[in-house]
């Protein structure tokens, strides 16, 4: 028996060291590819010949734009993951525990209006922002406001959450003469850390890697690219020679601050996530 | 009624808003047509309205390489003609593909000044992006430019764009140490393969693949009118000749040492690669002191050996049609100006572009560069790259993808004639 098991876990962590060397395997070659100082191509070998920053240093230096297209997703991104946020507990919250006349048909018309995906309206879209200032130089407040106005109809899993929380809280605040402004502030909030966290969470994450829409509104103007659309220009060979490197080393960049969010953050994400399906 | 009467204030600010961004628009454009300043431009001009002849802003879009020179060069033509002093123009790096693709989506709001590749001419004449040539400019053009790129530029008897660069073309890059003869297909392959070496060429793109088809003597061209839409469809592939292309090609394919590509960049244990003139400070790199070029190789097509063709391109500037006249003149002038013998030989030197412009062509550097010298070569077996339907490209890469799967391997002629026979159909089937 005891020798039947042993050999079932060694197969096991053979199987499963196998998919981690896999799985593992594009980001070490990032990580690696990123400190490599000879050339700035793609090459046939992992480890670099020579160590250096130099990509790093180019991102930093003057003639990169890099901090600037970070700056922009940055602030896309948190605002719109303050902004969505909002947008979204207010919803939730009048979905949840108002009744008023409509609201069964407003939900399944979200539902559906929800299937379309978003990038079908992006033309329509860009002369919309364009008609109002918001493309090319006016991209990055373009971006906010595409991402933040349809933010409501996100709004299933936090209502999901806030239909777990017990009415009879409410009625009892309600008697003690509570608004319900003050309802949903003074107690709802509180009691919804996690689910608030994930939305903002979710809502950071989109524009965070936005590629389509932000490649439409900026249309050409370099300083109101995100990174995403800056960097990519960085894989065509043709106009960006010897950019692979430095482009490893953005992506590394990148990717930092959502993995030390993600760290932060992981008990409260579980929750949300797993809170807002009970009832959802 | 509370609620109604929200209801209408909500409508009504909508409104507001609606007239607003209406009003606006029309106002930022009228002036400048750039709508890079449209924002902060929305309450200035209108006051200076009347007095706005030689103001405005004007914006050129290039490939990055080219940004610092084109600001250098800008400059220095803002500075002989002061009359223009004051337009504001700004220079944005944006590559060609990209380029063509924006302009056809905003035509309002793409560059007034922008680098295109001439296979875009077509697409971009039929969206409205680009205005003809005066007559004064397209003869200036015509004669200092060599025929090849003036061609490109005109369509259907009207020159539609001013021509940057003849050094649109493939050719082969190889490393000495390892290829000893260059001039066949078949000695190239048996060297790389002795080596353990990799010869690399993209036989399932478009651009690559006619090589074979042209050298055999056979012809993929469309006929179109002078709006841009195609018209004919002039091709051979169904024939014996297609046949023995399509058969070499599946002979470079089955060679082990045969990899499809055609980015130094993006390739690995490369001992011959065919690529062009934009690749050549990275074959240089990385083919050190063995660095040499050659044009392509012959290849053995029915029993004869047979020289590659190709085809050739060009790099073209374009200009958007505008509503301000004294803002055309400024555009024709500086884009004739970007693209003069003097700027075409200064950009070679500053980043490598080579020139079509006659007089540039003839001068030392130019004559003396190895890349240029072997594409100039090549260029002599090659067509001009026409106007091609958007499609043509992607049946290309089909055709290319199953002789590198290996689908022909064993395949008679009459399968081959078959294939070619429904890859021409479907090309005749893009025109008209």
């Amino acid at each position: 028996m005891k020798r039947k098991q042993r050999i079932n876990n060694t197969i096991c962590y053979i199987v499963l060291i196998l998919m981690s060397i896999i799985w593992l395997f594009p980001f070490v070659g990032l990580v690696l590819q990123s400190f490599r100082g000879e050339s700035g191509g793609m090459v046939a070998y992992l480890i670099p010949h020579e160590w250096s920053l130099k990509n790093y240093q180019y991102l930093f230096g003057s003639g990169s734009k890099f901090l600037k297209w970070y700056g922009n997703t940055l602030t896309i991104a948190l605002f719109v993951a303050i902004l969505q946020t909002l947008v979204v507990i207010c919803v939730s919250y009048a979905l949840s525990r108002m009744r008023f006349r409509g609201r069964k048909a407003l939900m399944n018309i979200w539902l559906v209006l929800g299937m379309f995906p978003g990038f079908l309206t992006m033309i329509c879209l860009y002369f919309l922002l364009k008609t109002l200032g918001l493309t090319e130089s006016g991209a990055v407040p373009g971006l906010i406001l595409i991402s933040v106005a349809s933010s409501g109809m996100g709004y299933y899993v936090c209502k999901g959450y806030f239909d777990t929380v017990p009415k009879a809280l409410d009625e009892a605040a309600i008697l003690d003469g509570a608004t319900r402004a003050q309802i949903l502030v003074k107690m709802i909030i509180p009691m919804s850390k996690p689910i608030i966290i994930y939305t903002a969470l979710v809502a950071f994450m989109a524009p965070w890697c936005d590629y389509i829409f932000a490649s439409y509104v900026a249309f050409g103007y370099e300083k109101g690219y995100n990174v995403a659309v800056a960097m990519t220009r960085w894989v065509w060979t043709n106009d960006y020679q010897g950019f692979f490197t430095r482009f490893c080393a953005g992506g590394i960049l990148v990717a930092i601050p959502v993995t030390i969010l993600f760290m932060c953050l992981q008990k409260y994400y579980v929750e949300g996530v797993t809170g807002g399906a009970v009832k959802g | 009624m509370k609620k109604i009467l929200a209801m209408l204030l909500a409508l009504v600010m909508i409104f507001a808003l609606a007239a607003c961004g209406q009003q606006a628009a029309p106002a930022a454009e009228k002036p400048a047509e750039a709508p890079a300043a449209e924002a902060p431009a929305a309450e200035a001009p209108a006051a200076e309205a009347p007095a706005a002849v030689a103001t405005g802003s004007l914006k050129i879009w290039v490939p990055e390489a080219t940004v610092e020179f084109t600001k250098a060069q800008v400059a220095a033509f803002m500075e002989a003609n002061p009359e223009y002093a004051g337009y504001e123009v700004s220079v944005e790096p944006v590559g060609e593909g990209d380029a063509a693709s924006n302009m056809l989506t905003d035509v309002e709001a793409g560059a007034d000044i922008f680098n295109f590749a001439q296979d875009q001419l077509a697409r971009l004449v039929s969206a409205g992006a680009l205005i003809e040539l005066s007559d004064e400019n397209a003869a200036i053009v015509a004669a200092e430019n060599d025929a090849g790129s003036v061609a490109a530029a005109t369509m259907g008897g009207t020159v539609y764009a001013y021509p940057l660069t003849s050094d649109n073309g493939y050719f082969l890059y190889y490393d000495k140490s390892v290829v000893s003869d260059p001039t066949s297909l078949a000695a190239i392959l048996a060297d790389c393969e002795a080596a353990g070496k990799d010869f690399y060429m993209e036989i399932n793109s478009g651009w690559y693949q006619p090589a074979f088809f042209f050298g055999a003597g056979c012809t993929l061209t469309y006929d179109t009118d002078d709006a841009g839409a195609f018209t004919k469809c002039n091709i051979d592939y169904a024939s014996d000749k297609g046949v023995g292309a399509l058969k070499a090609m599946i002979e470079l394919a089955k060679s082990p040492a045969f990899k499809n590509g055609s980015s130094v960049s993006n390739a690995t244990n490369v001992a011959a690669i065919v690529d062009g003139t934009w690749d050549s400070s990275a074959a240089k790199e990385l083919f050190g002191d063995n660095y040499a070029c050659a044009k392509l190789p012959t290849v053995d097509i029915n029993g004869t050996a047979t020289q590659l063709g190709g085809f050739g391109g060009f790099k073209l500037l374009g200009v958007k049609p505008q509503t301000d006249e004294a803002k055309l003149a400024l555009c024709d002038a500086l884009a004739l100006y970007l693209s003069s013998g003097d700027v075409q030989l200064a950009r070679y030197q500053a980043v490598g572009w080579g020139p079509s412009n006659i007089a540039a062509k003839a001068d030392p550097s130019v004559q003396a560069d190895e890349a240029l010298a072997a594409l100039g070569e090549q260029l002599s077996y090659t067509i001009p790259q026409g106007q091609y339907p958007g499609d043509y490209w992607g049946l290309a890469t089909a055709l290319g993808d199953s002789v590198i799967g290996g689908q022909y391997n064993d395949a008679d002629d009459a399968t081959l004639l078959a294939a070619l026979q429904s890859f021409q159909d479907t090309c005749i089937g893009y025109a008209g």
